[in-house]
């Protein structure tokens, strides 16, 4: 059980920092282009 | 707030200690049952508690991939705003933007890496553990660890109890 909550939250932070990577590379391009 | 942690040398002894250490009122949720995954996958741990965020290295590698992610990001924006590839005109922001993005790339890479690995704060134990000794970790406040210790004595009087901190994490588990 809280195996399992541990796992959603690693999930989460892959989740969270995927987003956070999109969010840099879409200002960097908006950026250069 | 003290983590406990003994080694225990089968099923049945683990099953009997945390049998004790709920009678003696401590929640299940500070009650931590590490297993090779040998031992694991025999099923004879159903019902205990599980090993939680301690069953892989996530955590760690991530807080270690994002320090040293952001360090190589740095150094890599602080070079490209010094030699500008061609056609490029980058400012100051692009070194803490590539510095964030190296920070980002380090940690998911890492954390994902960490995943595959036991806890490398249980490394101490990971000989025992292989030779299908079940780790035990309990969280106790301060004022109770002397209690505690002794109710586990009583049960197995040559275990060795050693104390860690718990973990403080970035994120709250």
């Amino acid at each position: 059980m809280r195996e399992d909550k541990a796992t959603l939250r690693n999930l989460l932070i892959i989740g969270g920092t995927v987003l956070l990577m999109l969010l840099i590379f879409l200002i960097m391009a908006r950026g250069i282009g | 707030m003290k983590r406990l942690c003994f080694l225990s040398p089968d099923p049945t002894h683990t099953r009997h200690v945390v049998a004790d250490l709920l009678d003696a009122g401590i929640p299940e949720k500070h009650i931590y049952v590490v297993a090779s995954s040998d031992t694991l996958h025999r099923n004879e741990l159903t019902g205990l508690p599980d090993q939680g965020p301690e069953g892989n290295d996530f955590l760690a590698a991530w807080e270690r991939g994002l320090a040293f992610g952001g360090i190589a990001g740095l150094f890599a924006g602080i070079l490209v705003v010094t030699f500008p590839p061609a056609g490029l005109a980058l400012g100051g922001g692009a070194v803490l933007l590539i510095g964030l993005a190296g920070s980002g790339l380090g940690g998911l890479l890492a954390g994902i890496a960490g995943a595959a690995f036991h806890s490398s704060r249980l490394s101490q134990f990971e000989k025992d553990l292989e030779q299908g000794k079940i780790l035990v970790l309990v969280d106790v406040a301060a004022n109770d660890r002397h209690q505690i210790e002794e109710l586990i004595h009583k049960r197995d009087p040559g275990v060795i109890i050693e104390g860690i901190e718990p973990p403080t994490s970035l994120i709250p588990p």
